[in-house]
Formats: C-alpha cells, structure tokens, sequence
C-alpha cells in the first residue's frame, strides 16, 4: 500500500512517503508558509518516491493538536484530494502516534503525554501503552504536569521526558489505522484539538 | 468555458460554475451569520473551521446539482485576498488540491475587484471598461476608476469605518441584531428620514470617505432622545446620511472623469435607499448604472468565477504558488 502523509502541525511540515517496503520521511521549512508551497511538497514527494498522484493508494494527515492553520490547510488539500481523487484518507493524531513511538521502544505501562499550546496551556492526555489507548485530552496548566512516566511531545518541558513521534511509528500506525473513503466518513477527517478562541471563552464565561 | 470558483474570504463559504464568465450555472452559499450572531461579529477562528466544515458538501452541491463532473471544469478561480487570512486558506487550499489534481489552471482572484465584476455578471455581460466602480460593505468603502481588467485608479477610501460596519456598530448598538445592513433598512422602511440631523462626513474634502463620526453622532442622539427616540426615523435618517454622502463623493467622480457607466458594488449594495439615490444620480448625468442582484451583492463564488475567468490571462503562470493575502490592493500585485 503507497501513501502519502502530510504533518502540518508545526511551522515546518513533517512529510512522509511509503509502501509495504519502505518508507522515507522529509521535513520543509515551510515556516507558515504552507499554504504557498502545500503542492510544491506533494510534488516533490512523489518525485522523490519515483510516483505519481494516480498510484498512491492513501492519503493521511495529521490531526493535531497542533498549529491550527497549518493543520486545516493539509485537512482541505487532503480531503479535496480524497473526494475528487477517490482516494481513501485517514487522520492521524500525534497522541496515537506518540504512544505508537513508545511501545516500538519498548516502553510499557501508563503513561502520561503532554503537548504544550502556544496559551500558557498544554493537552494533557493520560494514557495505555500495551492498548494503545488515550484518554480525552485535558487543557492545564503547563507549569502542573511533571513526573514519573510523563512525556512532552517535541519539547521540553521540566520534570518530563522529550519524545519525538518517530517515522517508524507512523509507517506502522498508517499501515493499520482504517481510512475514510465514504463522502460521510471523510467530512470525519478534521483538525481534532480545538482550543477555544477568546471569544468563545468570554461567551462562556459570561453564560 | 465553465469556470468552478471558490469563496471564504469571511463568513460565507461559497462554489459557483459560470459559464464564460457571464451566465451562472449554480452558485451555493452556505452562511454563518447564525453561528456569529452570538458574538456579535466575525470570529475568524470559528469561521475557519466552519468553512472547513461545510465547503467540501458545497461542492459536491454545487457539481451534482448542476451535473457537472470536475473533468468538465476549466479553471479553477479562489479568492486569495483581501479577507481573513484563516478562512481564505481554508478555500485557497481547496482550490489548489482541485487545480492541482485536475492539472486545470487556477486564478487567484481579489475579492473587492470581484465585486465590481458581480453586477455585469447579474446583466449577462463581459466587463466594459472604462467605468466608475463603488464598492460598499463590511470592510471597504472604495470609489475607484476601472481602466482595464486589473487596472484601477483608486479614487477614495474610508479613513476609518466602512459603512456596513457602520450599520453593524450602530444595530448592536441599538440592540437591533446582527448583521446591521438589513435590520436597519427594514426597521427605517417606513420612517421619517428628515426627523434627525445628521452629518454628511467629509462633504467637500476630495473623495475621501469617515463614517466613525456618523456614528458617534448617532449615538449621541439616542443618548438625547432617551425614551423618544423614534428607531425607524432615526434608521431612515442614517441610511439617507450614508447615501448622500456617497452621492456628493460619485457626483463629483462622474462629473470629473467623464465615465458614462457605474457600477455599484458590496454587500451595502442591496441597500434600497442607497440604489434609488444612485439610479437618480445615474440618470442626471445620462450614465448607465449596472447594480448587482441582491444575492450577488453578498459574498458569493460566482463573482469570484466570473473574475477569475475575466482575469485569467493576467493570472500567474505558478499560480498554485500564490498564497493568500489579508490586505490586497485592487490592481496589486498577486501575493508569493
């Protein structure tokens, strides 16, 4: 199976290419430019993978948390892609992959993941290694997590062990994770961590 | 040609097909006023991910409706600017994955200059320059010389509000709703616009537009009034103020560049005070006045389809390199 995944969750874009031999992996310094150079990436992964649009068999991109408009402009592209393309599309969110990273290291247990915002904020997510399982991820503080079994996602963070999702992980969490190809189902595939606007949170706070 | 054009430049998502640029073969809008009814404006965020949400059902709307495959589209025109920069990428995006699998050309198109082109859409007509374009809404109050396709003079400009943020500020104001366009048209329909003085802003400065004192001065009148205040008059009154101060700014545009056509443009367009004082200005100076059909007054893809087709020669050859811009002068250079 040939796909191809975009990660926009950053200010550069994670790319990724693969079939059942291989994969290869690149990262653009789009530095919020992405929406400039989105299918000048495709291009050149495919390029490189000796491809083309027409034998790709997936499409996956990330759904967060992350850079919101980064992450809604792979979601229109891939989407688009996947409805006139009539290719299937499936999302990959950086907890999943994340808990992914660690069992392929041999890591068990429970652990807690943590995955700062740009608010003083960061998604923290309570998580099951042997079942690849997450909890609803939480909003706190940034300055209360911290402790044993507890890792921050691409960053450092005091009392937290730095985990980087690796290409390893997401070849494998690709390969068995169901994709949309249903009108429906592919409406499904959107950015998932949602941080409210200060708008949204005055008008909560006053009701 | 069918020409697939792409709209998100705010609150509105929008697809349209028109046909050489000129007949409208669907043209859907899905608003969300409703959702930002409750904040009383625009949140470009939650408009981003509305937009998102609803523009993939829109375009397979907006083909199957038509029976139109994406293999009998042309081109692929998108507003790239100016607007909110979270709701254009959600479109700009859209349009690039069509353009780019579909290997069909894509236009970037300015959304003010669209919708200069949304009233000879609405006769079934390829532009005729020159004319004398004003565009009125939410966010822009231009009166601009039209020379050529993406050739603008810019005559004036509001050195503050816009007159449909006028509205909006002066209904949430009054406690009237949102948006303020409409409500206040229908709450003024049958008042007395002569029962409280306004001012008419910068009458006799150049054609420079302000409408923040216009408000101010509104403001102080309901502060007077208390329990006497009359809101159709008062509605009726700032509707004909707004007006006339157009028609003084026009008046002296038509009178100096000698243009025999206008075109009125925007959202503020489908106002009705507002198109009876400009078809009267029209007739005394024998110009012919082309206006929009009130549903392509609003945001709408089919403005932006017609445009894009209009304005394709001009459009970049890397045009999928083109990325979306908030502030876009009319005539500007596309953003790389």
């Amino acid at each position: 199976m040939r796909y191809l995944f975009l990660d926009a969750s950053e200010n550069a874009t994670n790319c990724q290419y693969g079939d059942d031999k291989s994969f290869f992996s690149r990262r653009f310094d789009t530095d919020r430019n992405l929406g400039a150079c989105v299918s000048k990436i495709c291009d050149e992964m495919l390029e490189q993978a000796g491809s083309s649009f027409g034998d790709i068999d997936l499409l996956s991109v990330c759904t967060g948390p992350g850079s919101l408009t980064g992450l809604r402009i792979a979601a229109a592209f891939f989407r688009t892609l996947s409805l006139i393309g009539n290719k299937p599309v499936s999302g990959i969110d950086i907890f999943s992959w994340s808990l992914k990273t660690l069992q392929q290291s041999n890591c068990s247990g429970k652990v807690t993941l943590v995955l700062p915002t740009l608010i003083d904020k960061a998604f923290v997510v309570s998580a099951d290694i042997e079942q690849q399982s997450c909890q609803t991820p939480q909003l706190q503080a940034r300055n209360a997590v911290g402790g044993q079994q507890t890792y921050a996602i691409r960053c450092d963070l005091p009392g937290c062990a730095r985990l980087e999702p690796s290409p390893e992980a997401l070849h494998e969490l690709i390969d068995s994770r169901p994709a949309a190809s249903s009108f429906d189902d592919i409406l499904g595939v959107l950015p998932m961590y949602v941080i409210p606007s200060q708008a949204e949170r005055k008008l909560e706070e006053k009701s | 040609m069918i020409t697939l054009g792409i709209e998100s430049s705010c609150d509105d998502t929008s697809i349209a097909l028109v046909e050489d640029g000129t007949r409208v073969i669907s043209s859907l809008v899905s608003s969300q006023i409703e959702i930002h009814r409750r904040f009383g404006g625009v949140v470009p965020e939650v408009a981003s991910r509305k937009h998102l949400e609803a523009i993939l059902p829109l375009l397979r709307d907006c083909l199957d409706g038509a029976g139109i495959k994406i293999s009998d589209i042309g081109q692929v025109a998108a507003t790239a600017g100016p607007g909110l920069l979270g709701p254009l990428l959600v479109g700009l995006s859209t349009a690039k994955a069509l353009a780019w699998h579909t290997g069909k050309p894509l236009i970037p198109v300015n959304h003010i200059e669209a919708h200069l082109t949304a009233s000879f859409l609405t006769a079934g007509r390829t532009p005729e320059y020159p004319f004398l374009g004003l565009i009125v809404s939410g966010g822009h109050s231009n009166l601009v010389l039209a020379e050529g396709p993406r050739q603008y003079r810019v005559l004036g400009q509001t050195l503050d509000d816009a007159p449909g943020e006028l509205f909006d500020k002066v209904a949430r104001h009054l406690q009237l709703g949102y948006p303020g366009g409409p409500i206040i048209q229908k709450t003024g329909e049958n008042g007395d616009h002569k029962r409280y003085q306004l001012p008419r802003p910068m009458a006799g400065k150049g054609y420079t537009f302000s409408f923040s004192g216009l408000k101010t001065a509104v403001m102080r009148i309901v502060a007077h009034e208390k329990d006497n205040l009359s809101l159709p008059d008062l509605c009726a009154s700032l509707q004909h103020a707004v007006s006339e101060t157009f028609a003084e700014k026009v008046s002296m545009a038509l009178k100096e560049t000698r243009a025999r056509r206008l075109i009125l443009a925007g959202g503020v367009a489908a106002n009705a005070v507002l198109r009876k004082d400009m078809q009267q200005l029209a007739d005394r100076y024998r110009a012919e006045l082309l206006l929009p059909s009130l549903h392509l007054c609003t945001d709408n893809a089919a403005m932006i389809a017609a445009h894009g087709y209009h304005t394709a020669q001009l459009a970049p050859a890397d045009s999928l390199a083109v990325n979306a811009v908030a502030s876009w002068d009319m005539g500007g250079p596309y953003n790389f």
